[in-house]
């Protein structure tokens, strides 16, 4: 083969290299898919450690018992703290705004979330479609400024259409103010106070085109996104987003159903604890003030006589009982959270309609009662 | 208050590597014929996470996970070589799609299936040397070897291919 010849044959290839590679097409779930395989390792190395280490102490290795599991066992990066709890499915896999206070909101795959520095959030699909310009995601009561006059901090997030240059708060939303989020989609966030009475949020919109519009969209529980256009005024609703922890969650118990398994699990991230299966359904803060009190408490749905009682409780409260109204007494088993505690008590053989079954009791460490709550 | 720091600096970098490198080292493990491309990537970065600490230098983290691509994929070659031979099955033929079929692509897929029936070495100097264009030194680092093995299977892997292809008209 000549140079000639040769240098062809290399540009050749080049080109066929290239064409070859763009046939790969970049998705968005791959960070995701990689912090899912990095937890599985990091569970089973967690697992295979207390193996590893009787091994080693059985065989009298001084070296192995010390120098293996270092260099099997890798601990979570303190610093990246509340991320490595995050559920993978939650996990900002683009930047994260902060448009100030306490609050980070960023776009996962077709939800955009929120979540807060003491713990808690929520993640909302969202669409624009073809047209619209402004949506409404979310809607969050951040705190209550004065109870007796029922003033409200709240915030609205939603995204916008590119062509969109200012979104305006209406005369009910006393200092407001509007911030954008660089990158794509274009997130918004809308900071404001309002009394009690105030459920409609004005809001509008101009574009760089110069057209306007104007939406008022109301927080009556509706769970439509409020999606406008540069119509005249509409009014849509949406519903209030309740923090709820976003992280993987801790098994609890199992249900069963017919020839499923179903895990219930219970989650917590900073002050916020909640319960599901996949996903936290519901969630109640956390509160230090009553630390030998049930919080959460919760029946898993029936099947049968077989029934599952569940729920949060303060950190002090050392067990729980189910003392039936038939005679029988049961222990529930009870897991650990940061500053408050878990429970699940199963029970067979039982009928019986609400709050007619029996009573939950909470005992402190010196084994008196401390709180009842009746199922 | 807990740390809202979200980018995973801390992590030694780990996500900025993974963001920068992870579509670039999929399409790096199909160019090398890997049959599930996405999959060698991820792997390779979790053993990146579990081994980053060791390496000694923390700036060899992308030819370690060249490396590790490359060792990956030669292993899954391997095995399907294996199953197939146990199960008596043919290796998959490569179905052209309609939009393979392309006129424009004709000449990618002549020169890739030539590029697929190189002896492995031979495939993978010539495309860490012309589709990642790294040196004769960075290629011989990433593959274990020698300069002169890199020269060697890049020189008769350029031959072969231009045999093929003169053979082919």
């Amino acid at each position: 083969m000549t140079p000639v010849d040769e240098r062809a044959i290399e540009e050749r290839l080049r080109a066929a290299l290239a064409a070859e590679a763009a046939l790969v097409r970049p998705h968005g779930h791959a960070r995701a898919e990689n912090a899912a395989r990095l937890a599985r390792v990091r569970r089973r190395s967690r697992l295979f450690l207390p193996l590893l280490a009787a091994t080693a102490t059985a065989a009298v290795v001084a070296v192995a018992a010390v120098a293996v599991p270092a260099a099997l066992h890798r601990d979570a990066p303190p610093a990246a703290g509340w991320v490595n709890a995050l559920d993978p499915r939650y996990r900002p896999t683009g930047p994260v705004w902060r448009p100030g206070g306490d609050t980070a909101l960023w776009p996962a795959h077709d939800q955009l979330c929120w979540r807060a520095a003491g713990g808690g959030g929520d993640c909302r699909k969202w669409t624009l479609p073809s047209g619209a310009l402004v949506t409404v995601v979310m809607h969050r009561v951040v705190r209550v400024t004065d109870e007796r006059r029922g003033r409200f901090e709240q915030e609205l997030y939603g995204v916008a259409a590119p062509a969109v240059t200012g979104i305006q708060a209406g005369p009910a939303m006393t200092g407001a103010a509007v911030s954008f989020g660089g990158g794509s989609p274009r997130i918004w966030r809308l900071a404001y106070t309002s009394d009690a009475g105030t459920r409609a949020s004005v809001l509008t919109f101009t574009t760089s085109a110069g057209r306007t519009g104007t939406l008022i969209a109301t927080s009556d529980g509706g769970t439509a996104q409020a999606i406008a256009t540069a119509e005249p005024a509409r009014t849509v609703s949406y519903a209030e987003s309740r923090p709820r922890p976003l992280t993987a969650g801790v098994p609890l118990f199992t249900l069963r159903r017919g020839s499923r398994q179903v895990p219930v699990k219970v989650f917590q991230d900073g002050l916020w604890i909640g319960f599901g299966s996949d996903v936290s359904e519901e969630a109640s803060p956390v509160s230090r003030r009553y630390p030998l009190s049930f919080g959460l408490v919760r029946e898993a749905p029936e099947t049968g006589s077989d029934r599952w009682w569940y729920g949060s409780l303060g950190e002090k409260v050392a067990r729980v009982e189910l003392r039936l109204n038939d005679g029988r007494t049961l222990s529930a088993r009870m897991t650990d959270l940061t500053n408050a505690r878990a429970f699940a008590l199963h029970v067979t053989g039982v009928k019986g309609r609400r709050n007619r079954i029996g009573t939950l009791v909470a005992f402190d460490a010196a084994g008196r009662a401390a709180h009842t709550y009746r199922v | 208050m807990m740390p809202m720091a979200v980018d995973e600096a801390s992590d030694g970098g780990y996500a900025e590597l993974f963001d920068a490198h992870f579509w670039g080292l999929v399409r790096f493990a199909r160019l090398l014929g890997a049959d599930d491309p996405e999959d060698v990537a991820q792997e390779a970065f979790v053993r990146l996470h579990r081994k980053q600490r060791a390496l000694r230098d923390p700036n060899a983290s992308l030819a370690y996970l060249r490396t590790t691509v490359c060792n990956l994929t030669r292993n899954r070659l391997r095995h399907l070589g294996v199953a197939r031979r146990r199960s008596h099955l043919a290796p998959p033929q490569d179905v052209a799609s309609a939009e393979a079929s392309a006129v424009g692509r004709e000449s990618v897929r002549e020169l890739i299936a030539a590029l697929g029936g190189l002896p492995r070495r031979q495939r993978e100097t010539l495309v860490l040397r012309y589709w990642l264009d790294l040196t004769e030194r960075e290629a011989a680092e990433v593959l274990g070897v020698g300069i002169g093995t890199v020269k060697t299977h890049a020189a008769r892997g350029i031959a072969a291919l231009g045999r093929t292809l003169g053979e082919a008209r």
